[in-house]
């Protein structure tokens, strides 16, 4: 007895050993892939933000100097709350309307089917085209918007789209949300599509109505997607660049400033390269706060 | 359905291969020699330098490979091509990037002063802009014109001239602005474009301000003259001269809306002249082209040109000052600047007398090459310089003194402290 | 597979899908307009002048630029890298799912972060690295980085898809004496053919509109790739609006029919479930 208990303890370990390398042999390659072209990278930009590189010259250790100096910059602070306005605004409406929509055309009819297979457009348009669109029909004096608008006696004056700081950061931002949306809006309707019909029939049953459905049956099963989805567009949209860069390159008066947006300045359009990788870096603290944040309120919310 | 996908990938996988094989086979048995320039608007013109450098690679047998770059892309392309020394044998880019970069730059002394001797030398601000420390570091090639442009019907209408002071300039502006009709005097950006910095940069100079004294070092940004040009293109904008919109403005921008008949005066390259001849010829004659305009302190233009340049560890160097060498013959250059029909200015003398500079409108831009001055004048070029100027730290202050309602004095102040930090950044 | 909502008044939602559908399109719809327009009625006073309309700009786009290369290049990086990133990704999501080895939570949160770096910051490090190994100006250069982004993404997906796969087939398979790699390729492979195919789909999307890793390690214009060349349609002070937009349509059909080809069970799989942190 009790050697065929050993024997099945020694089995076990090895089958477990044998689990253990497996799994590293797995994730292998994409261990490698990310090493090789991320991790590697990110740690000579994080070398590269302790010294004073310039394009074109070598460069000399100085500590965390561009950080301090970061610290007191106005310009860069504007930078920061400048990316958080355009996350957040982006993320909330991306989900909101996404959500809405997914609901809308979630349903049978050709009309629905067909619009369900054409609504990734917006998003799957490169982003480099998408900003030339948009920037094309925001120029003030004969753009289409705000020809459209007046034509249909929406607005007296033109809507000074790139020209105002306040309309600016709300021009990208549409840009932005048009771009996702779509994404979320398909991500929600294959969930939506995998909730079992028994749970609405049962509900129906207990004399729910289509209010009370959404909300005891639809959303909690959707918790889980609009997590990742959360999670996926804060992480785009706090490094958008394409979009700010081409459409208002980040004015009036840095306006529209962000830390992608800013990083590229200083480091292409000043010479500054270690100053402008400290500001990318700066990145990762942002979104990880507003994800922390974000996590943090939905737990909270969910229970 | 896998092993369908997994034949195709296969296949597409093969054809790479293949393709990046024969590429590089192909490529092993003759010299090959990359050459990376800036798209200039003019087809014409970019047109001939390719024309031009596959004549000269036919002649001597040495494949060139010609790499075309946007002016939008143009600051990423040249920091990858300097930071890691190789991408291009012979490279084009704006001419105060020289002083930028020289370290990385092998000097071209032999070749230059073989030009030289050849033309009768070159304009002094491009031999400002490239002749560094007692060597050539780039070839000067070619000058960017930026002129004031007019819509002449409108003079006429008016009975006015065009402006020969700043003064002059406001006032005709406002003369020709007519919101009603939707028409603006002057129609120049107020953001990031480059249009209004390089206008600001002349407008500032004209008037005695200037963003550093002669050591390159010191702030000088901070002065009643800056106060004054500031304050020249914030009352014309007040007073609704300048349209609403202009800071939100790009430098297509007002390209397309001179073209579009709603702005009066603009600053800009011939580009509009240019686009106009060839798209829109109910509009070109009703143009006209002067050099800037004088202040208090004297006329000058901020300077924008072109030079080649080749990296220092480049191992084709005989074959870059050849090249160099076909391109400056004087049929060539004189193709080329021809081609461009005004876009840019010869930046070699002798060139004075080619057909295009009969043109009224083309002709300023020649003569503005004696008043052009580099970014940082009456200081050197610095990498400082070159930021403040790139980065746009000057117009900025008219957003922050109109959109942010910002006091014109603490404007400036910040964008003096700024400038201060950033030269501090760059002594680190 | 219809949900109430969208049995809720169909004749309503059809009408606000059509709505939707045409607010999600005016821009597009916009650059159809500004494409065949002729160069004096896009600078006129009036956007809404169509007295006199032309294919020039699609003439000019497709005979005086690259523009076919640029879409064959972007289709052969974007594929490749794309089926890289899903081999890769399959097989680190199945070893997450079913393996419980030390350093496995740090791992995968160590590849997250990794996703939020911007790579407008990412390629300085990577052109260096690129040019050191001869790569530059190929298309190996982008088919070796773009994996950087893709495979995160593609893992991510494909870990809340796998978990949803029921584990009895594959654990009587693994009884049976199946290894580990047979497990994959014979069993699970077959049955998440649906979800990984949309995951490749979007992934695909991802790389077919990658800017920035284009743009600085592709050098020669026959190698560009679409969103570079589109760009490039500029020069100076002068974008060339009609055939930018007019490159731009022609750019929405290859991702319209890869995604009017997998809509059959695109929507039907549910790709998108968390990590549960």
């Amino acid at each position: 007895m009790n050697k065929g208990l050993k024997d099945r303890i020694t089995l076990y370990k090895s089958v477990k050993r044998k689990e253990k390398y497996t799994g590293y042999l797995l994730s292998l390659p994409l261990l490698s892939v990310t090493v090789l072209v991320v991790i590697i990278p990110v740690i000579w930009l994080l070398l590269m933000s302790f010294t004073n590189k310039t394009i074109g010259s070598p460069s000399t250790f100085i500590g965390l100097a561009n950080y301090f100096s970061l610290f007191r910059d106005d310009v860069f602070w504007k930078s920061v709350t400048n990316t958080l306005k355009f996350s957040v605004g982006s993320v909330i409406f991306q989900l909101l309307i996404g959500l809405a929509v997914a609901l809308i055309i979630n349903g049978s009819g050709i009309v629905k089917l067909v619009t369900r297979s054409l609504i990734i457009l917006p998003w799957a348009i490169p982003g480099a085209i998408t900003a030339l669109v948009w920037l094309w029909m925001y120029y003030d004096i004969n753009g289409v918007i705000n020809y459209a608008l007046r034509t249909l006696g929406l607005i007296q004056k033109d809507i000074l789209w790139l020209a105002n700081p306040t309309w600016a950061l709300t021009a990208i931002i549409i840009v932005n949300v048009w771009r996702i949306t779509p994404f979320v809006s398909i991500a929600i309707i294959a969930a939506l599509q995998n909730i079992p019909h028994s749970l609405y029939e049962s509900s129906a049953l207990e004399g729910a109505t289509t209010i009370k459905q959404f909300f005891f049956v639809t959303l909690p099963n959707l918790k889980s997607v609009i997590f990742t989805l959360i999670l996926l567009c804060t992480i785009w949209s706090v490094g958008e660049f394409q979009i700010i860069h081409v459409i208002t390159k980040g004015g009036p008066a840095n306006a529209t400033q962000t830390l992608a947006t800013l990083a590229y300045e200083v480091g292409f359009r000043g010479s500054r390269l270690g100053q402008s990788v400290a500001i990318s870096l700066a990145i990762l603290p942002v979104v990880l706060t507003l994800i922390l944040i974000i996590s943090h309120f939905l737990k909270k919310a969910v229970t | 359905m896998l092993t369908t996908r997994k034949i195709i990938i296969n296949v597409l996988l093969a054809i790479v291969l293949i393709g990046v094989t024969v590429t590089s086979f192909s490529c092993a048995k003759k010299r090959k020699l990359t050459v990376m320039y800036v798209k200039i608007w003019a087809d014409s013109l970019n047109n001939t330098f390719e024309g031009i450098c596959k004549e000269w690679g036919k002649a001597t047998g040495v494949e060139v490979n010609m790499v075309q770059v946007s002016l939008n892309d143009q600051d990423t392309k040249t920091a990858a091509l300097i930071e890691s020394g190789t991408g291009a044998d012979l490279a084009i880019f704006p001419a105060h990037q020289i002083a930028i970069y020289k370290d990385r730059l092998r000097d071209l002394d032999d070749i230059a002063r073989e030009l030289e001797s050849n033309y009768g030398g070159f304009y002094d601000i491009a031999r400002d802009m490239t002749f560094l420390d007692g060597h050539w570091y780039g070839i000067p090639l070619y000058a960017w014109s930026h002129l004031i442009v007019y819509r002449k019907d409108l003079l006429e209408t008016h009975n006015l001239k065009p402006a020969k002071t700043f003064e002059d300039l406001a006032s005709v502006a406002k003369k020709l602005n007519d919101p009603k009709n939707e028409i603006w005097g002057l129609g120049i950006g107020m953001g990031k474009d480059d249009d209004i910095a390089m206008f600001f940069q002349s407008l500032l100079w004209a008037f005695g301000g200037k963003v550093f004294e002669s050591d390159g070092k010191t702030v000088a940004i901070n002065s009643p003259e800056t106060r004054k040009a500031l304050q020249y293109l914030i009352d014309l904008y007040r007073q609704g001269v300048i349209p609403p919109g202009a800071f939100g403005w790009d430098g297509a921008s007002n390209n397309k809306n001179f073209l579009a008949g709603k702005i009066a005066i603009t600053a800009n390259s011939p580009t509009i002249y240019y686009v106009a001849k060839h798209e829109n010829p109910d509009m070109a004659p009703k143009i006209l082209h002067t050099i800037y305009p004088t202040g208090p302190n004297g006329t000058f233009c901020y300077a924008t040109g072109f030079t080649f340049a080749t990296l220092k560890g480049n191992k084709n160097t005989e074959l870059v000052k050849n090249l160099i060498r076909y391109i400056f013959k004087r049929e060539n250059y004189s193709k080329l600047i021809s081609s461009g029909e005004g876009s840019v200015d010869p930046w070699i003398r002798s060139f004075e007398n080619l057909e295009i500079w009969k043109d009224p409108n083309l002709e300023p831009g020649l003569r503005s090459l004696d008043i052009m001055k580099s970014v940082g004048w009456p200081g050197p070029v610095t990498r400082s310089a070159a930021e403040v100027f790139q980065r746009r730290i000057l117009t900025d202050i008219l957003g922050r003194v109109i959109n942010d309602k910002q006091s014109l004095d603490k404007a400036i102040e910040e964008a003096e402290n700024k400038i201060k930090d950033i030269v501090a950044q760059y002594a680190k | 597979m219809t949900q109430k909502v969208g049995r809720f008044r169909p004749r309503l939602t059809s009408f606000l899908a059509i709505l939707i559908l045409l607010v999600f399109f005016f821009p597009l719809i916009w650059m159809l307009v500004t494409s065949i327009k002729p160069h004096d009625l896009i600078y006129s006073s009036n956007p809404f002048d169509f007295s006199h309309l032309t294919m020039d700009n699609y003439f000019k786009v497709l005979h005086d630029t690259s523009f076919i290369r640029w879409i064959i290049n972007s289709f052969i990086v974007a594929v490749v890298s794309t089926f890289i990133s899903l081999v890769v990704s399959i097989f680190a999501a199945y070893s997450f799912i079913k393996f419980d080895f030390p350093g496995k939570d740090s791992i995968w949160k160590g590849i997250l972060i990794c996703y939020l770096l911007p790579t407008s910051l990412l390629f300085i490090p990577l052109y260096t690295f690129i040019t050191k190994l001869g790569l530059f100006d190929t298309y190996f250069a982008l088919i070796l980085v773009y994996p950087s982004f893709l495979a995160p993404f593609c893992t991510w997906l494909l870990y809340g898809y796998f978990k949803s796969i029921p584990s009895e087939i594959e654990e009587v398979a693994l009884l049976e004496g199946c290894t580990y790699t047979q497990c994959i390729l014979r069993i699970v492979i077959p049955v998440a053919i649906p979800g990984i195919i949309s995951t490749g789909v979007l992934a695909l999307t991802l790389a077919w509109g990658e800017y920035i890793y284009a743009l600085v390690f592709i050098n020669t214009n026959l190698l560009k790739t679409l969103p570079v060349g589109v760009a490039s349609l500029e020069a100076g002070d002068v974008y060339s609006w009609g055939p930018i937009m007019a490159a731009a349509i022609l750019s929405c059909i290859p991702p319209t029919i890869a995604y009017l080809t997998v809509q059959r069970f695109f929507l039907k799989t549910n790709i998108f479930l968390s990590l549960g942190r």
